[in-house]
């Protein structure tokens, strides 16, 4: 069974080698015309010249739903083996207790889900 | 054959993840050491990966690589524009390694110490038939002394459903008690994301400060 | 493992490679044609018949394009992300199973020719290999230095980690119907649907919580791979080009490539999940998996340029809004509706 994921390892060796090679190819055919050095190797900016990323005051929202993402996929990853889990407990006459069992983890985390709908925590305004 | 060709696996990715732990309190800069720790994370579901633990592999991978650490960039990158380093990032001194050499040496007793406590007892002896609920029974079934090629080929196929098995049995309280401390994670979110939702004058259209 | 075996799963992998890329080059000009039709204009006709060399054309272009690195970008990351980016889009088509290998060989009905065999945790594989092509664009944006690129980073990063729980919700219904992680297995569980090898009872009633699933499943394909109307980090009259604003030549290609691939792969993906993969109503020899597989997958790939062509954009905040406030719910009401048939027997097949 290891040795199935070999391949999957092959296939990442090549995706190293191409994108190097992608890399290095295009550094050495790309055009080498610099109008105007200085001004091309700024930030983007319609005209205007940038001081570029500057650090410090960004929308806290980003971080909300950052730090949400964490919790929700947490939960999702307790659902996929409860969820694969089902033929064996119906296997041994124990369905309902698995059903019931995740419908209260569920049932906590609804509490917790209509809290943030309350503090319109996903309001992005 | 077999054995030899896990060995030298193991040793590669443990030898990147090693390295890549090092070069994490190395670096200056902030971002590339979260960087390094992906690469850590990511050495560790493949060790998982070789340890047959196939579930918790890709577990590790979606958990840590692909939620805590993007949330960790999240908040380095707000404050660190590309080129910047951390003035408080310390530059590796004598005494750190030396430290360092302290506490490896301190956990490794720790650990043998463990073994040799309990005498190897937890590693070799099953727990009694009457100790187990119906629902463990199968599986220390499988798990018997020595194992045939049909039945280890049987647990790996099975692995993500043996997972669910122990979970959801042995493993129900912490599993029921995660689902408190998940609440609690959500609220204290809100609670400091959120302090003050109407005084947010300077970021109209919540796109940064410019 | 032999030696021979590692030959031949390399075979297999750049097989899987050349395939993919012809398939995403191929893709741009269709895209094109097809918004073209849409629009009551030719699209791009003239190099080669029917406009067919203009992919290599593209190519071509883009590998001459003057490189240009921004003086205050962070060399390395600048670098590693496109190549992220690409990989992560690759690394998804290793578990998809394309062909039975019983209309080949004749034996072991359970395995199917893909990359690799057969993997106990396909499912998950992707979610997780889905979740670290989140990198690409987060470090891309960052590593620019511009503040468009930040900006559109940002954007995305977000889009794609709050669709990506929806995604995870959404497989759920499909695993308690199959019972497996398994891509193919889960081909086969579906036999019964789209018929072919081994009929299965149907229970209708359990298709309702698998089609909900399927809906939110390619909604969330639609956000993860930042397709219109989606498409916010590339919302060209606020963020100029969103997180690949300061990549130019190949390296902007790449991020290109890895965004087409990973649509053929969000096709492919939603093909083997929902519509049963190489499964077919009708079977026709050794090559009718690859046939029924390639026709679901280009169903797909149809929907999304034509979505594309139809859709206006989100503004963002209704994006987050349907992403939390919709899909969340939605998937995770369907995983009960889901688990609530099952248990009490309906939509099961016997196992």
């Amino acid at each position: 069974m290891l040795t199935a994921y070999v391949p999957i390892l092959i296939l990442f060796a090549f995706m190293v080698a191409i994108s190097l090679i992608i890399i290095v190819l295009s550094h050495y055919l790309s055009s080498r015309k610099y109008s105007s050095r200085e001004r091309f190797e700024e930030p983007y900016e319609c005209g205007l010249s940038t001081g570029g990323i500057k650090p410090g005051r960004y929308p806290v929202k980003f971080y909300l739903v950052a730090i949400l993402f964490v919790v929700f996929d947490v939960e999702a990853v307790f659902l996929w083996p409860w969820a694969i889990s089902f033929q064996s407990f119906r296997e041994m006459g124990y369905s309902v207790f698995w059903y019931a069992e995740m419908i209260v983890f569920l049932g906590i985390l609804l509490v917790g889900y209509v809290y943030l709908v309350g503090k319109n925590a996903f309001d992005w305004k | 054959m077999a054995i030899s060709f896990e060995i030298v696996f193991f040793g590669v990715f443990a030898g990147i993840a090693v390295i890549l732990a090092i070069m994490m309190l190395s670096v200056k800069s902030p971002v590339h050491a979260a960087l390094c720790l992906v690469g850590v994370m990511i050495m560790l579901a493949i060790l998982y990966l070789m340890l047959h633990a196939y579930f918790l592999s890709v577990v590790q991978i979606v958990v840590y690589a692909g939620a805590v650490m993007v949330l960790f960039l999240f908040v380095i990158m707000f404050f660190y524009s590309p080129g910047a380093s951390d003035p408080s990032r310390m530059s590796v001194h004598f005494t750190h390694i030396a430290g360092a050499i302290i506490l490896a040496v301190i956990l490794l007793a720790v650990i043998t110490g463990s073994f040799l406590l309990s005498g190897n007892v937890s590693l070799t002896e099953k727990p009694s038939a009457a100790q187990m609920t119906d629902i463990e029974k199968p599986i220390a079934e499988t798990s018997e002394a020595p194992l045939t090629e049909e039945t280890s080929r049987m647990i790996e196929k099975q692995n993500p459903q043996l997972v669910g098995r122990m979970l959801f049995t042995k493993y129900l309280l912490p599993f029921e008690l995660t689902s408190l401390l998940l609440l609690a994670a959500m609220v204290g979110a809100v609670v400091l994301a959120r302090r003050s939702p109407p005084a947010e004058a300077g970021s109209a259209g919540g796109d940064g400060n410019d | 493992m032999t030696l021979m075996d590692i030959v031949w799963a390399a075979v297999r992998a750049a097989a899987v490679l050349v395939v993919t890329l012809g398939g995403m080059a191929y893709l741009t000009l269709f895209e094109r044609r097809v918004v073209g039709f849409f629009q009551r204009r030719p699209g791009p006709n003239r190099v080669g018949w029917q406009g067919l060399l203009q992919p290599i054309a593209d190519a071509v272009k883009l590998l001459f394009k003057q490189e240009i690195i921004p003086r205050n970008a962070d060399k390395f990351v600048y670098f590693l992300a496109p190549c992220i980016s690409l990989t992560a889009a690759f690394m998804l088509f290793a578990v998809i199973p394309i062909q039975s290998n019983f209309a080949i060989t004749g034996i072991d009905a359970q395995t199917s020719l893909g990359l690799i065999e057969d993997v106990n945790v396909g499912l998950i594989y992707i979610l997780a290999i889905s979740s670290l092509g989140t990198y690409g664009v987060i470090l891309a944006g960052w590593s620019g230095g511009s503040k468009y690129s930040f900006l559109g980073g940002l954007r995305s990063c977000s889009q794609m980690i709050s669709y990506e729980l929806a995604l995870g919700l959404a497989i759920i219904p499909v695993v308690l119907y199959a019972g497996t992680f398994s891509l193919n297995g889960i081909v086969i569980a579906q036999q019964g649907f789209f018929g072919s090898l081994l009929a299965k009872p149907v229970n209708l009633i359990a298709l309702i919580p698998i089609a909900i699933a399927g809906v939110t499943f390619v909604i969330s394909m639609f956000a993860e791979t930042n397709r219109n109307p989606f498409d916010l980090p590339e919302a060209e009259n606020e963020l100029v080009a969103g997180y690949h604003t300061e990549y130019s030549a190949m390296k902007f290609a790449m991020f290109f490539l890895g965004e087409y691939v990973s649509i053929i792969a969000a096709g492919a993906l939603a093909a083997t999940i929902f519509l049963g993969g190489w499964a077919g109503p009708l079977w026709f020899g050794p090559i009718s998996g690859i046939v029924w597989f390639t026709a679901k997958t280009m169903f797909f790939l149809y929907l999304f340029v034509w979505v594309r062509a139809t859709l206006p954009r989100f503004r963002y905040d209704q994006l987050m809004k349907f992403g939390w406030l919709v899909l969340l719910p939605v998937a995770l009401l369907n995983v009960i509706l889901m688990a609530t048939l099952v248990v009490f027997g309906i939509g099961l097949t016997p196992a």
